[in-house]
């Protein structure tokens, strides 16, 4: 294995979409199959070419950095069966990889790739860069080496940017009088009466808003029915009552976003659907920035209505001198749904060193990695936990700094899963959180088991259990990557 | 809003579920009203006030403290250690791998574990249900409850033996018969009636095992059984009795293929039907056929000496049907006129179910007579017959001389049935093929049972599948 590149069999068996896809890559475990396979430790990249049916072999990359990874083959499954075999050949030991140079087609996979970390630009990275690209971008400064020229494309632009978020804020504001009177026309007939037919009514509401440009509350509308039909029949109706009073409120924090603090007009903003993009997010200088060692907790992903997958990977960073306080990241992708399920990049329990940002926000959670110093070898101190009751108080202090705050990372001490019923809950005995009743199947198993520290996702209604810290060992719920 | 009116704000709540529009629209609490803008209009205020509802919720809502629940113990040292939860989890998992392979090594591993006294790691034991509730009496009783397979009792009794699932019940019941016959069938004879046409059929085929002259009454009494495929079995079980109807039958269908073919100038063979070749071959067609009966119907004289020269096959075909009458003699004389043996020929009847009418000891008298296998299929069909006769326990001789025609091509293609021999520990030629074997289960098994060792004397393992 390269220096400081670690890549072990388990993590192969993780990254694997199901136990076919293994047994179909230990088959191409052989070095007969692979006429070339090569490391760039610096980068920490392994490649190789793999003899298909074709008359071309496949070529397939890995980034041992952060597991991604890219292959030719035509296969639907992610990762194939070449990435897993490449890189359980490396994890084991078993065939000799070649350091040597970059190829073409690699450069050009890094290069799509979203920004280059910080690790590979000063590792030399930079310097592979084909010259096809260099040269793309010689050409860009050449017309923007006329100042006046660059001057006046700027100001078209700013101007035509300012133009469209006018045009897209008034258009939500259009959409949010149209929830409004669909609101209003609930409550006129109860809403109980909503009830039977809310997948269609939330299904059109969202469809309105998504045409106002208002994304984030139509998914909001779209995820209704799944968090109300996940309770008993007899609760839906106080349950929908409450959620749709909270999307209300979003709306008129919206439409007074001017009379909020700058930090919460950010958190409504983004809760309405508009994006910063990862360039201006870095570009941010009052972005908060964390550097530290930080260490998985949970991975889930969802598949929302809009036919995307959000993949959401929760850090928490170790060595926080205050007591009980953790600093939490949520890092959230989006894929499309059609490929299928997507392995996280990282499992609950891994660690590595980087610098956070996070997006402005009164109560700064969702973050993305500016800076991976890569992975920190060992378990780790588990992370500190409260008392499940002021666990609970933290949620409810930060909803007072951020009214709209929904999901928020909880970790608790000493705490065990407990059932009545079909109905699990976390308890320590003097308070009790519901669990996620879709996460009853899971977690039979551990029910009774007393938690040194459980992981969980709490959104105010149900907590999502992730994960805990046991006499056994670390345990990761299931189910929550699906 | 700490002085909000509850009774207000229940019955606001209240007319919001049944409709504004039906139950009228109620006064908002005083307490909400003064937070919310005077110059909006009524239902401004009212989607304002069910706002400020939600958000209050979300500060004073409160769950019941759950009753206090028994808090297990987790001592490491009951579970099975984390060095090899991988190998059992690909052993008890297998997601992909066939019913058929999953069958055979789950009850192995539940044995190995539970004659260690261990129980399934917790963490995965959620991906073990099939084989806790394929096996449960193999599984540790508290994983088991943990699953929510209580399901009665610990081990599989005369009367619950048709409540459990169908692979446990199929080996408890042949392990029965083996063992007690009379007992077997007298068991199966009273809930016959009672059971479904499926479950009916999968049983009656093992009354094969140390088939005789008892069964046959029972069997005369449902042979005009209400299922089809159960007629099917019965009549065939039938077949291999002398003197039935069904026997009868059978050999005047089988007899008409044999035939006189000339061979060289004077000289005249025992042939079996070329132009049915295809088809059929004549070991499989007298599968279980007594030899008497076939003898008889051919005209043969008593002294086997002076049966006329015949093929090899036919040759085949009759020493089978002799053993079916543990009738080693006669076994003996005609096997000697198998010049160069296709053991495949006598070994393929042995192995298919009806094989299991030869008594056992004249069985293993008769294959240590046959030469070792000479190739993957002579070994597969070997193993199958040691399997059907004496299920897990191979007589040491015959594995041992299984052992020395074992190459990595065949332990691979047999892995699951050479799992008998592998808990041998006396066998290390078997151990020294192993590292080059490349098949997950059986590396996992054996990196899983070379880990623990033998079982401590006072936990030792009761096949309880295997041993009613």
């Amino acid at each position: 294995m390269g220096c400081g590149m670690t890549l072990s069999v388990r993590k192969i068996e993780e990254m694997a979409p199901d136990q076919r896809s293994l047994t179909a890559a230990a088959k191409l475990r052989k070095p007969a199959k692979w006429p070339l396979l090569a490391v760039q430790p610096a980068l920490g990249l392994i490649w190789g070419e793999c003899q298909g049916s074709g008359a071309n072999p496949y070529r397939t990359v890995l980034d041992t950095g952060d597991f991604t990874y890219k292959c030719s083959c035509p296969r639907r499954k992610f990762a194939c069966k070449h990435v897993l075999a490449l890189g359980w050949q490396f994890a084991d030991g078993s065939v000799q990889f070649h350091e040597t140079e970059v190829p073409q087609w690699i450069e050009d996979w890094l290069g799509r790739r979203r920004g280059p970390s910080k690790k590979r630009d000063e590792s030399g990275g930079a310097k592979h860069l084909s010259a096809a690209a260099a040269e793309r971008g010689l050409r860009a400064v050449a017309v923007e080496d006329d100042p006046e020229v660059a001057a006046k494309k700027k100001e078209r632009a700013l101007a035509q940017a300012a133009r469209l978020r006018a045009q897209r804020h008034a258009s939500i504001l259009e959409g949010l009088d149209a929830f409004d009177r669909w609101l209003l026309d609930m409550l006129g007939q109860g809403i109980a009466s909503a009830l039977p037919e809310l997948s269609t009514l939330c299904r059109s509401m969202a469809r309105r808003l998504v045409d106002a440009k208002a994304s984030g509350l139509a998914g909001m509308v779209d995820e209704l029915p799944s968090l109300i039909y996940r309770r008993p029949e007899r609760e839906r109706a106080e349950a929908l009552l409450m959620r749709v009073g909270r999307l209300h409120l979003l709306a008129q924090g919206y439409r007074n976003l001017g009379s909020l603090p700058e930090a919460l007009q950010a958190d409504v903003r983004r809760s309405m659907g508009w994006a910063t993009s990862r360039d201006e997010l870095l570009n941010d200088p009052s972005a908060p920035r964390v550097d530290a060692t930080w260490q998985v907790f949970a991975n889930r992903a969802v598949l929302q209505a809009d036919d995307l997958r959000r993949v959401e990977t929760w850090l928490v960073s170790e060595g926080d001198d205050e007591p009980g306080s953790p600093r939490f990241a949520a890092l959230i992708d989006y894929h499309p749904a059609s490929v299928g399920k997507v392995v996280p990049s990282s499992s609950p329990g891994d660690r590595f060193a980087g610098e956070a940002v996070f997006y402005p926000s009164a109560m700064p959670l969702r973050a993305i990695i500016d800076r991976h110093d890569g992975p920190v070898e060992g378990p780790g101190e588990p992370p500190l936990g409260l008392p499940l009751a002021d666990a609970l108080s933290g949620y409810r202090r930060r909803l007072v700094d951020q009214p709209w705050l929904e999901t928020w990372p909880l970790i608790a001490r000493d705490v065990v899963i407990t059932n009545s019923g079909d109905r699990f809950a976390l308890t320590d005995g003097l308070a009790t959180l519901p669990i996620d009743p879709t996460q009853q199947q899971a977690l039979r198993t551990v029910r009774g088991m007393p938690l040194e520290r459980a992981f969980g996702l709490w959104d105010g209604e149900f907590l999502v259990l992730a994960g805990a810290h046991t006499s056994l060992g670390r345990w990761a719920a299931e189910g929550l990557v699906e | 809003m700490s002085d909000v009116g509850h009774k207000a704000l229940a019955k606001l709540q209240q007319a919001f579920i049944l409709g504004l529009g039906r139950s009228g629209a109620p006064p908002i609490p005083s307490a909400i009203e003064e937070l919310v803008p005077d110059q909006m209009d009524a239902q401004k205020k009212h989607l304002a006030a069910l706002a400020l509802m939600a958000q209050r919720h979300r500060f004073v809502h409160s769950w019941p403290v759950a009753p206090r629940t028994e808090v297990a113990t987790l001592d490491p040292s009951d579970y099975v250690p984390d060095g090899l939860r991988d190998e059992v989890y690909r052993l008890l998992a297998a997601r992909t791998i066939s019913d058929a392979r999953a069958n055979a090594w789950i009850p192995k591993v539940l044995a190995l574990l539970s004659g260690h006294g261990l129980r399934l790691h917790p963490f995965d034991l959620a991906h073990y249900e099939y084989a806790v509730s394929a096996f449960p009496m193999l599984a540790h009783p508290a994983d088991r409850a943990q699953l929510g397979f209580e399901h009665g009792a610990d081990e599989i009794t005369r009367d619950n033996w048709l409540e459990t699932s169908p692979a446990p019940r199929s080996a408890w019941f042949r392990a029965l018969r083996r063992r007690d016959p009379a007992a077997a069938r007298v068991l199966l004879q009273g809930d016959f009636k009672a059971t479904p046409a499926k479950v009916r059929g999968q049983l009656v085929v093992h009354l094969a095992h140390r088939l005789s002259e008892d069964d046959r009454e029972w069997l005369e009494s449902v042979k005009k059984d209400r299922s089809s495929t159960v007629r099917t079995e019965v009549a065939v079980l039938l077949s291999c009795l002398r003197g039935t109807e069904e026997s009868a039958k059978r050999i005047e269908r089988v007899v008409e293929n044999f035939v006189y073919r000339r061979k060289r100038i004077f000289k005249k063979e025992l042939a079996y039907l070329d132009k049915l070749r295809d088809e059929a071959t004549a070991t499989a067609d007298t599968s279980g056929l007594p030899l008497s009966g076939l003898a008889q119907a051919l005209a043969m004289p008593d002294d086997v000496q002076k049966w006329a020269p015949m093929t090899t096959d036919v040759a085949l075909a009759f020493a089978v049907a002799a053993l079916v009458e543990s009738d080693l003699p006669r076994f003996g004389a005609l096997f000697e006129r198998v010049k160069s043996g296709d053991w495949g020929d006598l070994l393929r009847p042995l192995a298919s179910p009806l094989g299991a009418v030869v008594a056992p000891d004249v069985l293993a008298d008769a294959l240590r007579r046959i030469p070792p296998p000479g190739g993957g299929a002579e070994l597969g069909a070997h193993l199958a017959i040691l399997d059907t006769i004496y299920g897990d326990g191979f007589p040491d001789d015959l594995a041992r001389r299984l052992l020395t025609c074992l190459s990595d091509k065949v332990i691979v293609e047999h892995a699951d049935r050479l799992i008998h021999l592998f808990t041998m520990d006396q066998h290390d030629r078997l151990r020294r093929l192993l590292p080059a074997i490349e098949d997950p289960l059986v590396s996992a098994y054996l990196n899983v049972a070379s880990t623990l060792g033998p079982p401590p004397a006072d936990k030792q393992p009761t096949d309880q599948g295997a041993t009613p």
